[in-house]
């Protein structure tokens, strides 16, 4: 993977638990895609995929495990709680201060990386495509009426 | 060993299943070697599964360590605005030097014909005349004339459907079935061209559009690169090769790469050796067809040395490997305001061929052609939506998608690429295959020219889409900085003239009487972007006949 093409460590080094882990990763999946119209990222166990992926690929879980330790130190700076338990505001804002850390800064390459295997992950089940219009894969129906305006046609997508 | 084949034939591609067909029907006894694996439509193709995007084409066989690239040309400040970039992701070459992406292929029974959208082309006969017309690559050696009647011999096989839209490229018979509708956001895009005054009209496409020869009509999911469950796109192994074996006459044997030529007293090639299960097989070769496409068939041929022959089979003029042409292509992507649902239709349902003629860009020799970029683009889910075009995170993310999604619009040009000395295909000295074979080494470079030509398409695409209604662009690629290629050409071209070509006007090796190639390699210049797989079944379909008429059938004459 070119973003560990710098020589970020492959170590599994850390002193939280695989269940802080997993809370960690719930919370963080659910401030990408909260629940609104359709289920949040945790209610389709998008944090599931990234621990799978974790389990298969040491640099990844240890991105993992280091992006837990940067998220919590910063949230308790923030309002002195983890990340897991810490409200819905402060995620965000912890959120966004990963995003805006910049390229190759580790909040950064934690984000850009598992925010793409969550969308990955959630996009891929039919729960989350209420409201885009799609109710099924492209076959076996296909889209018959492709050639009318979306409003006017009978076929759901 | 005595021959229980009359004609051997390597790759199932457009032209090896073309012509294992066409030898066949003729009453030849024929023996396909496919190096991939059989596809089975129902289990293969994912596109009835919950997580379809996932992934793209489901290739079995990975295929990285049979090819190389060298080096890259240094990306030149004049070209700029030919930079690939994405709204979400920004640039996508961060390098000094042109970036790979790779030669796109697939290996299987089939070819590369599971993956292709399934475009339908003739070349432009003035595209066949590039060195008398415009010094400029190489005439091929026969006329569009000549090609006609194997152009309609093919269409009629796979259920082509088109409607005439330019005059150049003269019919003796009429499309075997009517054009496909076009998508609504293809006729959103072709308000654009209307705008414009440029013609946009029905694409010429091995898809059908009724129900025929056992095929079901399309039913526009949009996703042909993923491969069609349905078979109803016109893929060889639903074509060409089920017809083939139907005769009797025709053996095929996949997983069964050729890794050797023999050549034999009088200057023929006396047999293949292939690779079955870690086994080496010999077959005797009375005829040989070679259809591996032009970077196995050059690898394959520089590849079989032996004392007598140590610059590889057929590379008497030193042309084997030289002339690579590769795809010149530039999609421009945009949001539409208005929703027009396009993750529906055929991915390239109508085209513009008003820039095709190699004299029609000014200033520039070798012309392009414009269609829907839905296949390139791959924006027909919600995956990618999300990746490349939304992005972003949270509530506004979500709402983003429901916004967004079905609203992308997205536009491409593939032009001609003109073979010049610094792109060419070698071995690798270092990079061997899994079964010890060198690699074949990529050397791309393009001219001035081809870089003209990639910037005329570049501004016709934004400016079209902008008179078509776009708004806001999200992501452009080109691959002036990325090399991403599956029309490949010219690395065993086809002439009259022995010191400057590799076969002769109906394929057959200039010096080795018995060998015969039948696919992109033998092209002499690309076009002016079609897509090459019918000129390939038309040539493999005339070298055929050719074979046929001048051997007959079990008893093949070893002098003309």
């Amino acid at each position: 993977m070119a973003l560990f093409a710098a020589g970020y460590p492959a170590t599994s080094q850390s002193q939280a638990t695989d269940r802080e882990l997993n809370n960690f990763l719930e919370a963080y999946v659910d401030t990408l895609l909260p629940r609104d119209e359709t289920p949040s990222g945790a209610e389709l166990n998008v944090q599931g995929t990234l621990l799978e992926r974790a389990a298969r690929d040491v640099q990844y879980q240890s991105l993992l495990y280091e992006g837990l330790r940067w998220f919590d130190n910063t949230s308790l700076n923030l309002r002195g709680d983890p990340f897991a338990i810490s409200s819905d505001e402060v995620r965000a804002a912890v959120v966004s201060r990963a995003e805006q850390t910049g390229a190759g800064q580790l909040p950064w390459i934690f984000f850009t990386i598992t925010r793409a295997d969550a969308f990955q992950a959630f996009y891929a089940q039919p729960e989350s495509w209420p409201g885009l219009g799609l109710v099924r894969p492209p076959q076996p129906f296909g889209y018959i009426e492709h050639n009318k305006p979306p409003n006017e046609s009978d076929d759901p997508w | 060993m005595t021959p229980d084949y009359d004609v051997i034939v390597v790759g199932s591609g457009a032209g090896g299943a073309a012509s294992a067909w066409a030898l066949s029907d003729a009453g030849l006894r024929v023996l396909v070697l496919e190096a991939g694996p059989a596809y089975d439509l129902y289990k293969d193709y994912r596109l009835d599964r919950e997580d379809w995007e996932r992934s793209g084409f489901p290739h079995k066989i990975q295929t990285a360590d049979r090819v190389s690239y060298a080096q890259m040309q240094l990306l030149d400040d004049r070209w700029q605005g030919l930079r690939s970039w994405n709204r979400v992701r920004g640039l996508r070459n961060l390098g000094q030097r042109r970036a790979v992406d790779g030669y796109e292929r697939v290996i299987g029974l089939g070819g590369t014909t599971l993956y292709y959208t399934g475009e339908a082309h003739r070349l432009h006969p003035d595209a066949m005349a590039m060195k008398s017309r415009f010094s400029q690559a190489a005439d091929w050696p026969i006329t569009y004339d000549e090609l006609e009647p194997f152009y309609t011999k093919a269409e009629k096989l796979l259920g082509v459907a088109g409607e005439i839209t330019d005059e150049a490229r003269w019919r003796s018979e009429p499309f075997p079935l009517p054009a496909h509708e076009q998508s609504y956001a293809t006729q959103v895009l072709a308000r654009g061209f209307a705008a414009r005054g440029a013609n946009f009209g029905p694409n010429s496409v091995a898809v059908p559009s009724r129900d025929y020869d056992n095929r079901p009509a399309c039913n526009y999911c949009n996703n042909c690169n993923r491969g069609c469950p349905r078979g109803d796109k016109g893929t060889a192994d639903v074509t060409f090769l089920p017809k083939a074996r139907k005769t009797g006459l025709c053996e095929i044997i996949t997983e069964a790469p050729v890794v050797h030529l023999e050549a034999g007293e009088a200057d023929r090639i006396s047999a293949v050796v292939y690779n079955k299960n870690g086994v080496e097989h010999r077959v005797a070769v009375p005829l040989i067809v070679l259809a591996c496409g032009a970077i196995e068939t050059p690898r394959l041929l520089l590849s079989s040395i032996d004392g007598r022959n140590p610059n590889g089979l057929a590379n008497e003029s030193g042309q084997v490997g030289r002339n690579f042409m590769e795809t010149i292509l530039w999609t421009t992507v945009g949001l539409h305001p208005e929703q027009i649902g396009s993750h529906r239709g055929y991915p390239s349902d109508a085209i513009c061929w008003d820039y095709n003629r190699p004299d029609a860009i000014a200033g520039v020799v070798g012309g392009c052609r414009f269609s829907p970029g839905v296949a390139e683009s791959n924006l027909v889910g919600p995956i990618n939506y999300a990746a490349r075009v939304v992005g972003g995170w949270g509530k506004p993310h979500k709402q983003a998608m429901r916004d967004t999604f079905g609203r992308a619009m997205a536009l491409t040009g593939i032009g001609e690429s003109l073979p010049n000395d610094h792109s060419y295909v070698d071995l690798d000295p270092d990079q061997m295959d899994s079964m010890g074979r060198p690699a074949a080494r990529i050397h791309s470079h393009l001219t001035d020219m081809d870089l003209n030509r990639l910037r005329f398409m570049a501004k016709f695409c934004r400016e079209t889409l902008a008179a078509a209604g776009v708004t806001e662009l999200v992501e452009e690629f080109g691959t002036g900085d990325v090399f991403s290629a599956s029309h490949v050409f010219g690395t065993c071209r086809m002439g009259n003239d022995p010191e400057s070509s590799v076969v002769n006007r109906y394929g057959r090796s200039h010096r080795w009487g018995n060998l015969f190639i039948c696919d992109g390699s033998v092209f002499p210049s690309s076009g002016g972007g079609e897509s090459p797989a019918l000129t390939i079944n038309a040539l493999a379909i005339r070298t055929a006949e050719h074979i046929a008429k001048t051997f007959g059938s079990n008893s093949p004459k070893i002098n003309d």
